[in-house]
């Protein structure tokens, strides 16, 4: 993940049943476990390691096929727009090192051919993943969110609190005046302005823009899997669900589908969202929030 | 060879099952299954770098488990797909209370000394930890003792808390046991220009007391802060008039990666701050020395 992660806690004086120092230190290792577990760019972590072999039915931890599972989920639902298996793609286009710190890590996965997400199988059973292709996995569009969602369980009973993991936001409860979290969402082309400001009471708040990493040929990070090309149909997508997970993940598939297919898909998994073109055109699903 | 037939119809159903699962299923299973994990790939050749975190790994697996076997219950958790904590959660999470309540400790010793300069009824803590990756994997989990903390401090009822998410590290073989001191500096309370003090309506009892009292008002002048990161340091510029930021600049910038990663972040500072939000979404591009850098001038400004 490599973000700064902040979280906001309203003090209340009601009295916990656990203490809120310890909720918050749960929170953070909850950060901690799910990076190890699924960090794209740390060859020690189980994603890599998995990575690293091909055609062998591996037991894995319920943090990693959880993430693998709704992100193949995700996968199959957007018709492949959206692919976990991009990693070695991503590493090729010059998505190869940590994002925060710059760090380089890349993989020895080399993939021979197309792979896609039916090459992963995964037996909910034995908690196995087994990867057919030699593919890299690139969980970045759920991981982040799950470790959100998770902390956010930790965080529970403190009932007022929001947690900002570089700009995905988890808002429960009400803020320090008592008022609905105000949220801006980033204009994807002017960086001092907003394209609106909603409240939020409880779910969480994700966005995927053009603007946030470009590799070695300028493009964004963005793919649309099906051609493996950069999508540039969509300048960013904001999801507002209940998880950080399902907000994230849909943000992802719904700007790899483009503004028409990419609305429809999000109408159809009960999510608001705002998508907005290159040319600042904006659509929006039917409940989203009205300024 | 295509993956099974997935349920597919709601995705939002289905990603709330999958944080209950893991949830449930908490520190213990995710370790177990890691140290069955490591097992398997230590008979694959490992570098030699490898073979040092894939040990470190596995040992502090083994602790993992050991401390808690008394806890472990096997994956039924994933049937408990209601809201509720199941038996087994509750169980793992005392196991992992009591780890986390060394770390909680020097929070709050910290927190109280910064405390005592603050005039307001309330407090607001700014605790920013930050540990290297490979230390916190190495280290074994009994172990795991405070983490370096930083509090900065104060007034408004709002508590953030930064966490550095642990990063993957250089390729070098690293002494498992060292702990990294990373200096650690107070993040980004920056500018949550809390909202207009209006009336507060509830729920939230503190506030009753003490939601007028605005935010620290800043004092009026020209303040540098400096924030380090492993990979490089940032020194910001910042002016402040009628309490509020009015100026921002990265005065100087020496990290190992390219600069232009980081400069949108001023204006992000002025951004967030006019338009009394509380946070903001697709501000993504992190840079954390810049944030502490912020954050270390604003100190200045209280």
């Amino acid at each position: 993940m490599g973000t700064v992660v902040t979280l906001h806690i309203v003090n209340t004086e009601v009295s916990l049943a656990v203490p809120r120092d310890a909720a918050v230190a749960r929170a953070k290792d909850w950060f901690r476990t799910v990076e190890l577990t699924c960090n794209r760019f740390d060859a020690t972590s189980e994603l890599r390691r998995l990575c690293d072999t091909t055609n062998i039915v591996t037991p894995v931890s319920e943090c990693l096929f959880e993430a693998a599972q709704f992100a193949l989920a995700v996968a199959d639902a957007s018709q492949g727009a959206f692919d976990p298996t991009v990693g070695a793609r991503m590493e090729s286009r010059g998505f190869d090192r940590d994002y925060r710190t710059g760090v380089p890590s890349r993989s020895t996965v080399v993939t021979h051919s197309v792979v896609t997400y039916r090459d992963v199988e995964l037996d909910a059973t034995e908690h196995t993943i087994t990867l057919h292709k030699p593919l890299l996995l690139d969980l970045g569009a759920v991981a982040k969110g799950l470790a959100i969602d998770l902390a956010a369980r930790e965080l529970a009973e403190l009932q007022h609190f929001m947690i900002d993991a570089g700009g995905d936001l988890l808002a429960s409860g009400r803020n320090a005046q008592g008022h609905p979290w105000r949220v801006g969402l980033r204009h994807p082309r002017e960086v001092d302005a907003f394209l609106q400001t909603i409240e939020v009471t409880g779910g969480s708040v994700c966005t995927s823009g053009d603007y946030e990493r470009t590799g070695n040929d300028g493009k964004h990070h963005l793919l649309d899997a099906r051609n493996r090309e950069t999508a540039e149909a969509l300048a960013s997508v904001t999801v507002l669900a209940p998880s950080a997970m399902v907000a994230d993940a849909l943000a992802t598939a719904a700007f790899a589908l483009g503004p028409t297919a990419g609305l429809t898909f999000l109408e159809s998994h009960d999510v608001e969202a705002l998508l907005v073109t290159p040319s600042l055109e904006r659509f929006t699903t039917r409940g989203w929030p009205v300024d | 060879m295509s993956s099974k037939p997935r349920k597919t119809g709601n995705l939002v159903a289905l990603g709330s099952a999958a944080v209950v699962a893991v949830y449930g299923a908490g520190f213990m299973r995710t370790a177990a299954a890691a140290q069955r994990f490591a097992e398997q790939s230590d008979e694959r050749v490992l570098s030699p770098e490898d073979a040092v975190a894939a040990k470190a790994q596995m040992q502090s697996a083994t602790i993992l488990s050991v401390s808690n076997d008394s806890n472990f219950v096997s994956p039924k958790a994933r049937q408990a797909v209601a809201p509720t904590k199941s038996a087994q959660a509750v169980a793992v999470n005392k196991a992992d209370a009591t780890i986390a309540t060394v770390d909680s400790k020097t929070q709050i010793a910290s927190a109280r000394s910064a405390t005592r300069d603050v005039t307001a009824a309330e407090t607001t803590t700014t605790i920013a930890t930050a540990t290297g990756a490979r230390a916190a994997n190495a280290k074994p989990a009994t172990e795991k003792q405070s983490l370096p903390v930083a509090v900065l401090a104060t007034s408004a009822p709002v508590i953030p808390t930064a966490i550095v998410a642990p990063t993957p590290v250089v390729p070098t073989p690293v002494v498992p046991t060292l702990m990294v001191p990373t200096p650690v500096v107070p993040t980004l309370v920056v500018p949550t220009p809390t909202a207009p003090a209006a009336a507060p309506v509830a729920p939230t009892p503190t506030d009753a007391s003490g939601a007028s009292a605005a935010p620290a008002k800043l004092k009026d002048g020209e303040y540098t802060g400096y924030g380090t990161s492993r990979h490089g340091d940032v020194e910001v510029y910042l002016e402040t008039t009628d309490g509020k930021i009015t100026y921002v600049k990265i005065s100087q910038c020496l990290t190992q990666y390219s600069c232009s990663w980081i400069s949108d972040l001023p204006k992000q500072v002025l951004a967030r701050q006019s338009a009394r939000v509380d946070g903001v979404s697709g501000a993504t591009q992190s840079a954390n020395a810049f944030y502490y850098a912020v954050v270390q001038a604003l100190a200045k400004a209280k």
